[in-house]
């Protein structure tokens, strides 16, 4: 950040302006990119929490105009300070701006702007004035001279967006302040319908999510974050249980243009139910009996019960998509033939494939050795995936491999073990499922990895493991396991299963088909545009970025949507303004864990009611009941509303 | 409970208060605009920030939970600027409507600008005045004078439950807007809760300020519910308008369509004000001493040629009245009172008495049920405010809901489960799960000491599997998800209406599952009442008959008929043949009616506003009716003189009159008035507060204080469960459709006229269309509705006509599409008589000889 010449970002002041030599340097967490597009030069930032300057040629009149115009424009007029006081700051702003200021209007715009500050309900009013009290502050010249001499201000070209913190984490870009105002106000069918901009698995997300957005809450900031994820299961819930029918329109012209979507998993029923709704016909290919992906086979029923995800499925259908099941592309279809009958074909295969341990005599294929996502799979099809074993060992540390401890116990395994080379703290998995694991009573090995399978006819009868200390940390960021040489000892069991890893099958694709990979032998796709190496094939998903989590699998099936609509209606397929806008804020970093918000807290966040452990080992229900009517509304009470407006003037 | 200082005071409460409640428990007053206890915080108008040690920013008081051991301050040199700050930006483009304003004296913005000492305005900014409709034309939007507090939408989703305004427009331009889905019902919630002019009552022209009008809180005369209101009298004698600022039970502020605009028939031109005879058709006219004599000559003469002589008595006559008519009844020898009141409430009465179940269940008891039944009550027509409570119990206490009716309800929104039973067989629903209780284990095991259990067990349960016709015509999903709700423990609710008691297998049906569930002791049994004083009626009157039995009863040669119109709610051509049979005929009422045409004698009664003496509403309680009008009681007053005059005793005092219930064991004496105000605004108003008759009724069993749960008899059903229900088509029977008959027992004096009778409607012109339609439908010129697929099966489009035939007669009409209507039924309004020229009340009765809610029809195209 070496072009900086000014910033007031977040209270730690740099000028360098004029030709004096600066002690300090631009701070260094500041991140502002150079361009916006591929030549828009970013020449100043005016945001939520300062200023921020690169060409002297700003005129800082003219931009705070504009601010605070912006600020009025995206008020929703709900509270006093910043309905009324910000239209009477930016009509001053817009006098001085126009050569017609007057010599009290600094003064006055500084009084209101600090009412409007400290006076308001949301950080649109909150956070809006801060740039116009910065420059106030700092650029008094610039107003000065503008009023004395009545000289007009130069204009420059501005663009704008709002965000806030939760948004700007999410990975399916969800508006979260305002589903969940909507919920406080009642209105939970348009709370629905506002998720479902973003998201066509509301049920499915209000369960699983790892809410990115939730560790990245401002009410954590004085008392505990929002509970967002449980807020979306309640109105999806709401919706089922009160057997609404929820509008989706999904006509057709006849002369639309056809999609093809491989695989309906979270990114390929995004994908669909979205061109769908542009007016494109699509189907989708799915090689199970069953829809959902990892979201179906990998995910138990105690966690996600299958009927949230067919109701889900039901809504895509609704938007017209057509779902074949039980077809293989590869076996029953080639690519290439789909290909050819499409106008556009979009991958999200996924990541379903098992990694390999390393062990020896894994490849053998002993009788009890059964991969994490095959062991589900044969679960959540209702059957047993080795009646005759009765002890379970998983090899592993993510949610996968939790999902499979819990699991055995609900089909009857008795005695249920996880083993893994880190120590606790380094597991990937969710907290609080490994929390409901120790209740239930899994027992956990840390700190060991498995070396050898132990069999005898054929059959698997223990696994032997050796002890792993913690040494430097690897690329990951966590300390790597060595293992202690001599330390080896045996872990009885009939059942083994590797959970470690999952890795993309993409054995339908042929050479001649034209998509190539990535050196991590997933798919090769663009981070902005989803276009693979082929013209007119896109994907996204697990089965390009490996596996990840289901919000980004929903997210860039909807984004890769988008970008096929422009290929298909002849534009150019590039990133929107709305994704270049997320890019810049979230390099720049929304959300500030330092931040003393000068309020008191005092309401924690409301838990779900969950079934006893003993009793919910044994059964596929659902563990956790939703939100009541009354606790959800108290809940999302708390939001904060954190909407903040940032812009930049190019050049 | 926590402690914490605010001002340096010490204040005690309980967590989970916020700090302005706390202050407030305390004595201690925050300025406030937008906030009001009814809601949930809306924290827009930033005034009643404080500050709390430790913490930079100001706060909202009405948001921020009062915390163990913080010291807050509520008035300082900070806070005083900014509210001050925050007033001026209130009071910018806010015209100076003072002068016009029906606010005037009463604005909150008016108070805290002179609280705060606002002399001029800082500031200046222009708004445009979009000028656009509000979601009624009973009410009027003033853009430029809303301040956006954001109060009327809260409280048309939280109180009313609707969503029928949302603010429209970002900044300054903002405002508020009817939404898209025109779900207003016009029960001026909004009006209500405004602080400010900016929503104003359409209705009356004229208004008055609040110095010189008086107030007077009295009784809703139209439904049985019970709500209290105010009424606006101007120069003592006008009516300007309704409020509801007190804040008094049952209703607690809010009213409904009726209650807040249904008062003008009250004002009405037309009203009678002397008394006339009717010789071959002329009107004659005759002074009251002499109307007096004929009407007593006349009963006399009957009585001693050994005639019989009856009453009809009005549900919504008060019980000084009806007791008077009971009293004028028993002096004649042969003599049978009457009234509409035994269609509904009387029948209930009966099936309570036989089966011993205690009536008279607090309406806040609904706010504790886990499990809620609404059976054929849509309570959007009638006792609007039971959906009030029962919308608060899934808002408090995440209860759940299941509605039993065959149409779209008030409730169908938020229920659970909508069974949509086929009209007439609800008790096969009742039935079933019933039989599902008993079946599981789960029914009540003290319902096994109840005489006529095992009777009832050994008759659902005989059958291995549920007959198909156990649904009543409901999906079997529908009926598992409703019995899933209802299976385990927790208090449950059942809330009923004519929809159930039209049928007497229903309604035993009901109550015998009411009583395995164990309702009638832990629980709520509830019937709604239809009109205001419907329960009273029929505690005074013993022996209640139905008024068309009365009518065809040859004997009865003498009739006198009170504050009810027969034409009403029965078929044309009985009545009218009927009453050709009566040998004198004396009507007496404030508006003319049908009746009136048919009858030798008319005497004027008075409006509920001028009456003084009590209804008592459907939870049993005693509501007070007090006087807000001068003008006698012409009604009692004639009433307490016929009395008189035939040899009874003269009850000049009312006190003497609620003396003599109490003795008979109608009312009980109780203690001291339940209802305290809560606190509504920053002002108290002055002595007019009124303070209800403290007695309790147990109003439906003169022997029911000696009653206790134990003595509660199962009704056994009187058919083995399996053959069907009556009105089920039987052999030949091919009329498959069901109409349903709406709005059959409304005050008919809502219906009597035109309303808005006092000069023209100053504020700009809504048609007559819109006159008439404002009080009886939803300005929906629809009345009759089918749903979408029957209209797709007889190929019928909106707006179409149809041929209605049952076996009475036949109707043509146009009818609209609904959804949700269940296939078979039609759905009937009797609104207006003088809706598009031809008068649908007396067509739709004419399809049945005798009363019935729900007729069996044939449908075909035209």
């Amino acid at each position: 950040m070496t072009d900086i010449i000014f910033s007031s970002w977040q209270n730690e002041l740099f000028d360098g302006r004029g030709t004096a030599a600066p002690d300090n340097g631009p701070p260094a967490n500041l991140q502002l990119a150079a361009e916006f597009s591929p030549g828009e030069r970013i020449k100043a930032l005016m945001g939520w929490d300062g200023i921020v300057l690169r060409d002297d040629d700003v005129d800082i009149v003219d931009m705070c105009a504009k601010y605070a115009e912006a600020v009025q424009q995206e008020s929703c007029g709900k509270c006093f300070p910043c309905r009324v006081g910000t239209r009477i700051v930016a009509d001053w702003l817009k006098k001085i701006a126009a050569g017609e200021g007057k010599e009290a209007y600094p003064g006055k715009i500084r009084d209101l702007a600090l009412s409007i500050r400290d006076g308001s309900k949301c950080s649109i009013g909150q956070t809006g004035m801060i740039p116009i009290l910065d420059a106030l502050d700092y650029f008094p010249q610039a107003f000065a001279a503008a009023i004395t001499e009545q000289k007009k201000a130069r204009e420059g070209r501005y663009r704008f967006s709002v965000t806030a913190p939760c948004v700007s984490v999410c990975p399916s870009n969800l508006d979260i302040p305002r589903y969940v105002e909507e919920i406080r106000e009642q209105r939970f069918a348009a709370s629905l319908a506002t998720i479902r901009q973003g998201v066509c698995m509301a049920g499915t997300l209000g369960r699983v999510c790892i809410h990115p957005c939730e560790s990245n809450c401002r009410r954590a900031n004085i008392d505990e974050a929002i509970s967002i994820k449980w807020l979306k299961r309640y109105v999806a819930d709401y919706e089922m249980e009160k057997n609404r029918h929820p509008e989706i329109q999904g006509h057709h012209h006849k002369d639309a243009k056809k999609v093809a979507v491989i695989g309906a998993g979270p990114a390929g029923l995004s994908c669909a139910y979205y061109l769908s709704l542009m007016g494109y016909r699509v189907t989708i290919f799915e090689k199970l009996p069953e829809p959902g992906g990892m979201a179906a086979v990998g995910i138990p029923d105690y966690r996600l019960p299958r009927a949230i995800l067919h109701s889900e499925v039901e809504i895509v259908r609704e938007a017209g998509v057509e779902i074949r099941y039980g077809v293989e592309i590869g076996k029953e279809i080639k690519f290439a033939d789909i290909r050819k009958d499409h106008d556009a074909v979009f991958i999200g295969v996924g990541a379903q494939g098992s990694s390999p341990m390393g062990v020896e005599g894994e490849e053998k294929n002993y009788r009890g050795f059964i991969s994490g996502v095959q062991y589900l799979l044969d679960i959540n099809l209702g059957r047993d995936p080795y009646p005759e074993g009765k002890k379970v060992v998983v090899v592993g540390g993510g949610n996968v491999a939790i999902d499979c401890v819990r699991s055995s116990f609900r089909i009857g395994k008795p005695d249920v073990n996880l083993v893994y080379r880190r120590s606790k703290a380094e597991m990937p998995a969710d907290p609080a499922e490994i929390k409901d694991a120790e209740e239930e009573k899994v027992n956990f090995h840390y700190l060991c990895n498995p070396t050898k399978i132990l069999e005898k006819d054929g059959k698997v009868v223990g696994v032997e493991c050796i002890r792993m200390e913690l040494g430097e940390p690897d690329q990951s960021g966590r300390r790597r396991p060595v293992p202690v040489p001599g330390s080896e000892f045996v872990i009885e069991t009939d059942i083994l299963i590797p959970a470690i890893g999952q890795k993309v099958d993409y054995s339908f694709l042929e050479e001649a088909d034209g998509v190539k990979l990535s050196k991590r032998k997933t798919v090769d796709a663009d981070g902005e545009t989803f276009a693979t190496s082929q013209a007119g094939v896109f994907a996204s998903g697990d089965c390009v970025t490996g596996p990840d989590v289901l919000v980004r699998a929903t997210g860039n099936g909807k984004r890769a949507a988008e970008k096929i609509d422009l290929f298909l209606t002849g534009n150019k397929v590039e990133a929107s303004i709305d994704e270049r806008f997320r890019t810049l804020f979230s390099t720049l970093g929304v959300y500030n864990k330092k931040e003393q918000l000068g309020v008191i807290g005092g309401r924690k966040r409301a838990h779900l009611p969950m079934l006893d452990p003993e009793e919910r080992k044994r059964t596929f229900e659902e563990v956790e009941a939703g939100y009541t009517t009354p606790v959800a509304q108290g809940e999302a009470a708390r939001c904060l509303r954190c909407y903040r407006i940032g812009m930049i003037a190019l050049g | 409970m926590i402690r914490l200082t605010i001002d340096g005071k010490e204040i005690v409460t309980e967590e989970g208060k916020t700090i302005l409640e706390a202050a407030r428990e305390g004595g201690i007053a925050i300025p406030t605009l937008c906030y009001h206890e009814q809601l949930s915080p809306i924290a827009s108008c930033r005034l009643c920030i404080v500050e709390v040690e430790g913490y930079e920013k100001p706060m909202t008081s009405c948001t921020t939970p009062a915390v163990e051991g913080i010291s807050v301050i509520t008035r300082s040199d900070r806070l005083l600027k900014l509210r001050r700050e925050f007033l001026n930006l209130i009071l910018t483009a806010h015209p100076l409507d003072c002068p016009q304003c029906d606010k005037g004296g009463e604005c909150r913005v008016q108070e805290l600008a002179y609280e705060h000492g606002i002399e001029t305005i800082e500031y200046a900014a222009l708004r445009k005045d979009h000028k656009e409709a509000y979601a009624t034309p009973l009410i009027r939007y003033w853009q430029l004078r809303c301040v956006l507090c954001g109060r009327c939408v809260q409280a048309c989703r939280e109180v009313a439950g609707r969503a029928a305004i949302d603010i429209k427009g970002r900044g300054f331009e903002a405002r508020i807007a009817p939404t898209e889905n025109g779900d207003c019902i016009s029960c001026g919630e909004c009006l209500s809760l405004c602080p400010v002019g900016a929503l104003t009552e359409a209705l009356s022209p004229i208004k008055g300020r609040i110095w010189q009008s008086e107030r007077t809180d009295t009784a809703c005369p139209h439904c049985g519910f019970g709500c209290r209101l105010t009424l606006n009298v101007i120069d003592g004698k006008i009516i300007s308008k309704v409020i509801s600022e007190t804040n008094l039970p049952p209703n607690n502020a809010s009213l409904c369509i009726r209650g807040r605009f249904g008062y003008d028939f009250a004002n009405h031109e037309a009203r009678l004000t002397e008394p006339f005879q009717r010789i071959a058709g002329e009107k004659k006219r005759v002074e009251r001493e002499e109307a007096l004599k004929i009407t007593a000559e006349n009963l006399q003469r009957l009585s001693g040629l050994g005639k019989g002589i009856g009453f009809i008595v009005s549900p919504r006559a008060t019980n000084e009245e009806i007791f008077l008519i009971s009293r004028i009844a028993a002096l004649f020898k042969n003599s049978r009172v009457a009234s509409s009141a035994s269609y509904h409430t009387g029948k209930v009465a009966a099936a309570f008495r036989q089966m011993g179940i205690s009536p008279g269940y607090r309406y806040d008891s609904i706010r504790t049920c886990k499990t809620i039944i609404v059976a054929g009550a849509d309570l959007l027509v009638n006792n609007h405010l039971l959906a009030n409570k029962v919308r608060e119990a899934v808002k408090f206490n995440g209860a759940r809901v299941i509605v039993v009716d065959p149409l779209p309800c008030a409730l169908s929104g938020i229920a659970d489960a909508h069974l949509k039973v086929t009209p007439g067989q609800d008790a096969l629903v009742f039935n079933a799960l019933s039989r599902r209780l008993l079946l599981d284990d789960k029914y009540d095991k003290e319902a096994e000491t109840l005489d006529g259990f095992v009777e009832l067990r050994q008759a659902l349960t005989a059958d291995h599997e549920e007959p198909s016709l156990m649904s009543g015509g409901v999906e079997a999903e529908m009926l598992d998800k409703a019995y899933g709700l209802l299976r385990d423990e927790g208090d449950a609710g059942v809330i009923f209406a004519s929809g159930i008691t039209g049928n007497a297998e229903s309604l035993a049906a009901l109550l015998n599952f009411c009583l395995l569930k164990g309702l009638h002791k832990r629980g709520l049994i509830m019937p709604a009442a239809l009109q205001a004083n419907a329960v009273g009626a029929v505690s005074i009157v013993k022996d209640m008959a139905s008024p068309d039995e009365l009518l065809c009863d040859s004997n009865i040669s003498g009739l006198f008929i009170y504050e009810e119109d027969p034409f009403h709610y029965l078929n044309g051509e009985m009545v009218q043949n009927a009453l050709g049979q009566k040998a004198f005929i004396a009507v007496c009422d404030l508006l003319p009616t049908a009746v009136m045409d048919f009858s030798h004698l008319v005497l004027p009664s008075s409006s509920f506003a001028e009456k003084e003496g009590a209804f008592i509403s459907g939870d049993g309680i005693v509501r007070a009716v007090r006087k807000a009008c001068r003008g006698t009681a012409a009604g009692y007053a004639f009433l307490n003189e016929l009395l008189d005059r035939l040899g009874g005793k003269r009850y000049d005092n009312q006190a003497e009159i609620t003396s003599e219930l109490q003795r008979l064991g109608i009312l009980k004496e109780e203690g001291d008035a339940q209802e305290a105000p809560g606190i509504g605004k920053a002002r108290f108003k002055a002595s007019k507060k009124c303070r209800a008759l403290s007695a309790e009724c147990q109003a439906l069993s003169a022997q029911s204080s000696a009653l206790s749960p134990q003595h509660c008899v199962l009704l056994s059903p009187q058919h083995s469960v399996l053959c069907p229900p009556k009105d089920t088509p039987a052999q030949g029977e091919t009329r498959k459709y069901r109409l349903i008959l709406r709005d059959l027992f409304m005050n008919h004096h809502l219906l009597s006229f035109p309303c808005s009778s006092v000069g023209t409607n100053h504020h700009g012109g809504h048609d007559a269309a819109s006159q008439h339609s404002v009080l009886s439908t939803y300005f929906s010129k629809d009345l009759l509705f089918m749903s979408p697929e029957d209209a797709a099966l007889l190929q019928i489009a909106a707006g179409e006509s149809v041929c209605i035939e049952s076996a009475d007669g036949a109707v043509t009409r146009p009818v609209a599409i609904k959804a949700g209507i269940k296939t078979g039924v039609l759905e009937c309004f009797l609104g207006d008589t003088l809706r598009q020229g031809v008068p649908i009340r007396s067509e739709m009765l004419a399809l049945s000889l005798r009363p019935s809610k729900v007729i069996a029809v044939s449908v075909r195209k035209v």
